[in-house]
């Protein structure tokens, strides 16, 4: 057998094509496609509405006039296009020579729209539907280019069904079998689905845009606009930053100005940013100085607008999370510490970062350089140290929920292309922007980040390179710890170097305390510290980094605590980190001379405490079922009951007439109390019933005698068994007759058993009856 | 253009492009792959066909496929034909030639399950019984119509004979007209007829062809004209013609009973 493969010449006649499957197939892809790019903010609504619009009824004309040409119609159509590109042309020039490049994808979707719209009213062939198929992938990849969370894959599902459902309709329009079978559109789409995951298996994720790139398209330090923002931030430009009133906490207090360790938000699952980056890392949001001995707080006044702190600071002291994350505050009754409320940047802790994106940090203004030390960038530093290697990192935070005016950054940053006309930043690395950023932003920050090894760690010992005030207020404490002192220093009798002191705590610190977050309140008057050291040994992140940092310094070595957040789950979909808030942390940062703050996380060796299985498992089921949305759950859990009941009747329903007589009849013996056996027969059967309407013992000799019902069952299951055996079956008028007569025979046996019923209670009531 | 896509899709880091992507070039994968696997896969059984056919006649086979395909014959040629999803499709074949048609090559092809691209397989399959395909009737040999002189034009009683021979006693059996009245009268007893049967004309025609195929089809489209001519003068016409293994000569007592003589008949017979 010769199997020879070869390709048929593309020169065909191309019939009009009939298959209103096909038709619809390709008019809902393009519908999906303009529907999508609408919904990641490519498209105007209105502009969607239309163009979905024009390609419904263009293709409905095309439908209708697939075996007639239009002359006029295709010079009109031809108008269209070239209008659109003309329009198209017009528009990016315009965007070029103000030098915004990147913003082209908004014209390009919508030309892609008006396109699709022209070319629906002139599609009356197969390969035409072909051309409409194909481009509609284009919307949805225009559409994609900006999606970044898990919702988007309703938009690339029904695409995709659309998209399935007009291949295999064109296949079987050629083949000329009509309509496609269920099997031929979900076989060859089953195979797809496991080709495109196995190519999304094997290749390599996607990963975070150049800052080259980000130069190249508009992102260069030349540029003095406020609303320029690097490409990365484009679903971010189109929306600008939000001067809100109320700032949001991302439900995490911590970021609120002060973090009160007494007050526990119970975080949620909620998805709050999304990060895209060169590689995980603990993303800072800011660090504190001020210890009391319950809340940390920042060292002087605070910089940015009264709007967007003050009202952060209220958010947080109020306990309402402004975010509507699911959090609530567990312990609202003391309140957090009071923050500066200066409206104006202090010139000494903040410098004010005027010009617009991209924002240049100098490493002078965020607190000492990171040097990158010989040898360092591929050696971790352990286990226990925060930040990866390499020397730069390139993130992009998109935010889920309207977040603080905190700018989340890796390690050091250097660059941040952020859509404000100014940021703040504080000598301890914290950024701030003036206004808060609302769901949907963007921005992009390019860190250097540095990793000492071990061994380069424990040559750096003292306090070298810290201001005065800054090493007084990296050692301050609110008392003294004395017996906080003198555990560190029994922890560390042994150690000399600061980083094996800071290891040997962390360690002690993993083996005799547990990881809650259900702890009891912490009561007026006590010491965080202390409590958790001493009294409970159960606490989260803050507990914990807390009492590290205070340990350090009784030991005299400058530390600090820093909040922000870890990573979160990665997903492979969007090359995405979903930040929830649950993921929001907090760490302690410890002085190293020649390398700077260097991030040490005790929590993450703290061993969780024995969980109750069944009290989880019922808090993660009422969890999830307060998730669940009720207005489009109800309607569709209906609906479904619906069909289970139709279902669950149709298959009880006799399917013959013979079926529902012999049901009626064993229905009528059930109720007469007539014990019949597997052996019996239905005509059997039905002489009991009919002994039984006539009042006479069971004869079944007597078979075929009148009842009382006019028509005896002995005759109904006569005809039913006729019907059965001699395959003979009566007209539909006879048939439904012998049903009735059954259902008689059903009703007077019932009548007559609960007369009888009747009677012989009233008989054993009656006195003269107890006589005889 | 696909890894142009992945490229962009990676650089950019956008995930669902690059989940856009990989489904379009699932579809591609499995647009490009399965028809190949469907051709292979395609069962093509010729369930039913004529069994005389005429050399450049359109002939009609019933061929039935295991799924919805494209099919033509190759050879003998004939036009495209789409299965569907009855159980036969009806196949037109042109024998270009005349001879035994004991198998028909196929074209097959599938576009399955998508439509983009169409594989192709050519199978040869045999027919459900051999097909002799006849040469189209061609200008009859007058050198050997005009050899045979006089040829009698016979009855409607053709074979039995006219003329009275003699007259015998009836017997059982004898057909009641052959009664010879006068002859009965005088022997007093019933008498029939007795006649003299004429045989007819016996004519011999050499099928023998030319080596060249297109001499030789022409040839035997000018022995079966005649063939067809003498039989329709009521000759009794012996041909002669060679066949697979052996000369062939014998009596032939139709117009059809030539055509599958002279399908099958060789060109030469030098070597028997």
């Amino acid at each position: 057998m010769s199997v020879l493969g070869r390709r048929h010449p593309a020169r065909r006649v191309w019939p009009p094509e009939d298959s209103i499957l096909l038709r619809v197939a390709a008019t809902g892809a393009v519908s999906t496609g303009i529907a999508a790019c609408a919904a990641q903010g490519e498209l105007s609504w209105n502009l969607a509405l239309v163009t979905g619009a024009l390609v419904v009824v263009g293709n409905a004309v095309s439908h209708l006039f697939r075996r007639r040409t239009l002359p006029p119609l295709k010079f009109a159509l031809g108008a269209t296009m070239v209008g659109a590109f003309a329009w198209f042309f017009f528009t990016v020039s315009a965007q070029a020579s103000r030098g915004v490049l990147f913003s082209v994808e908004q014209p390009l979707a919508a030309l892609f729209a008006l396109m699709q719209a022209a070319h629906s009213f002139d599609v009356p062939s197969r390969r035409d539907l072909g051309f409409s198929l194909a481009g509609s992938a284009t919307l949805i990849a225009v559409a994609a280019a900006q999606a970044v969370d898990l919702a988007f894959g309703l938009f690339v599902l029904t695409w995709a069904v659309f998209a399935a459902l007009g291949l295999a309709a064109a296949w079987s329009s050629m083949a000329g079998v009509g309509r496609p079978r269920l099997r031929q559109v979900l076989l060859p789409a089953a195979a797809v689905a496991v080709v495109a995951a196995a190519a999304v298996a094997l290749l390599p994720p996607p990963h975070a845009p150049s800052p080259a790139a980000s130069a190249l398209f508009g992102g260069s330090s030349g540029s003095a606009e406020p609303s320029h923002l690097a490409p990365a931030a484009t679903a971010g430009a189109q929306r600008r930053a939000q001067p809100t009133g109320a700032a949001n906490v991302g439900g995490y207090l911590g970021f609120a100005g002060a973090l009160d360790t007494a007050i526990r938000p119970s975080l949620g699952n909620e998805v709050v940013l999304r990060v895209r980056a060169d590689r995980p890392s603990y993303w800072l949001a800011e660090t504190f100085d001020t210890w009391s001995g319950r809340s940390w707080s920042e060292t002087g006044p605070r910089p940015g607008a009264p709007a967007s702190r003050a009202g952060s600071d209220a958010s947080g002291a109020s306990g309402h999370n402004a975010s509507g994350a699911s959090g609530h505050i567990d312990n609202s009754a003391e309140g957090i510490a009071a923050t500066n409320e200066s409206s104006q940047p202090s010139a000494s802790r903040w410098h004010t970062l005027d010009g617009g994106s991209p924002f240049l940090v100098e490493p002078a203004l965020a607190g000492p350089p990171p040097p990158v030390p010989d040898g360092s960038e591929q050696a971790p530093l352990g286990a226990s140290t925060v930040g990866g290697g390499g020397t730069s990192d390139y993130q992009t935070f998109y935010l889920a929920t309207a977040a603080s005016n905190l700018v989340l950054h890796a390690s050091h940053a250097s660059v941040v292309w952020f859509p404000s006309p100014r940021l703040y930043v504080s000598s301890d690395g914290t950024i701030e922007s003036p206004e808060t950023l609302g769901a949907g932003s963007a921005y992009s920050v390019l860190s250097t980040v540095t990793a000492p090894t071990p061994a380069q760690l424990s040559t750096a010992n003292g306090r070298a390179g810290l201001t005065p005030g800054v090493l007084a207020s990296s050692l301050e404490l609110p008392r003294a710890y004395r017996r906080v002192g003198a555990l560190a220093r029994r922890i560390t009798a042994d150690r000399s170097t600061v980083y094996a002191k800071v290891t040997a705590l962390e360690h002690w610190i993993a083996t005799h305390t547990k990881y809650t977050t259900r702890i009891p309140p912490l009561a007026p008057g006590q010491d965080t510290v202390d409590q958790f050291l001493f009294v409970t040994r159960r606490g989260y992140c803050e507990q914990i980094s807390t009492s590290l940092a205070v340990m350090l310094r009784t030991l005299g070595i400058p530390a600090r605590e820093a909040v922000g957040y870890v990573p979160g789950r990665y997903n492979p979909i969007t090359g995405l980190y979903d930040e929830q808030a649950k993921d929001a942390h907090a760490w302690v940062q410890v002085w190293f001379p020649g390398y700077g703050w260097q991030s040490f996380d005790p929590t993450a060796f703290v061993p969780v405490t024995g969980p109750n299985p069944g009290t989880t498992l019922a808090h993660d089921i009422l969890s999830a079922l307060r998730r669940i949305p009720v207005a489009p759950t109800a309607p569709i859990a209906g609906i479904l009951a619906l069909t289970a009941f139709a279902l669950w009747w149709r298959r009880r329903r006799p399917t013959s007439w013979r079926a529902a007589v012999t049901r009626e009849l064993e229905r009528a013996a059930h109720r007469a109390g007539i014990a019949s056996t597997p052996a019996d027969t239905l005509g059997t059967l039905a002489a009991h019933i009919d002994a039984v309407l006539d009042g006479r013992e069971t004869d079944t000799s007597t078979a075929g005698g009148s009842s009382a019902v006019g028509s005896s069952a002995v005759a109904v299951a006569a005809a039913a068994e006729r019907a059965a055996w001699q395959s003979v079956d009566p007209d539909r008028a006879t048939a439904r007759r012998h049903v009735r007569h059954a259902r008689d025979v059903r009703r007077a046996v019932g009548a007559r058993t609960q007369l009888r019923a009747k009677f012989s209670s009233a008989r054993r009531s009656s006195p003269g009856a107890r006589g005889r | 253009m696909l890894a142009a896509w992945f490229t962009v899709a990676h650089d950019s880091g956008a995930g669902w492009v690059q989940t856009i992507g990989a489904l379009v070039a699932g579809a591609l994968v499995v647009g490009l792959v399965a028809p190949l696997i469907a051709v292979l896969r395609l069962r093509v059984r010729v369930v039913s066909n004529p069994a005389d056919a005429l050399a450049r006649v359109p002939a009609t086979l019933q061929v039935s496929l295991s799924a919805p395909a494209e099919v033509r014959a190759v050879h003998p040629p004939g036009p495209v034909a789409l299965s569907g999803r009855s159980p036969s499709t009806a196949l037109e074949v042109v024998p270009a030639r005349r001879g035994v048609v004991e198998t028909c090559t196929l074209e097959i092809a599938s576009a399955a399950p998508f439509g983009l691209v169409w594989w192709t397989r050519t199978l040869t399959v045999p027919l459900a019984r051999p097909m002799a395909v006849a040469p189209r009737v061609g200008t009859p040999a007058r050198e050997v119509l005009d050899e045979v002189p006089d040829a009698p034009r016979l009855s409607a009683m053709r074979g039995r004979g006219t003329a009275t021979r003699g007259a015998r006693p009836y017997e059982p059996g004898d057909p009641r007209r052959l009664v010879h009245w006068p002859a009965s009268a005088h022997a007093g007893r019933l008498m029939v007829r007795e006649t003299d049967r004429q045989s007819p004309r016996t004519v011999a025609v050499d099928g023998t062809l030319p080596e060249n195929p297109a001499a030789a089809d022409e040839q035997a489209g000018r022995v079966l004209a005649t063939v067809v001519e003498l039989l329709g003068q009521g000759c009794r016409v012996q041909l002669r013609t060679v066949e697979p293994g052996r000369v062939v000569v014998d009596t032939v007592a139709g117009a059809a009973t030539a055509s599958r003589r002279l399908a099958l008949a060789l060109p030469r017979d030098d070597d028997r």
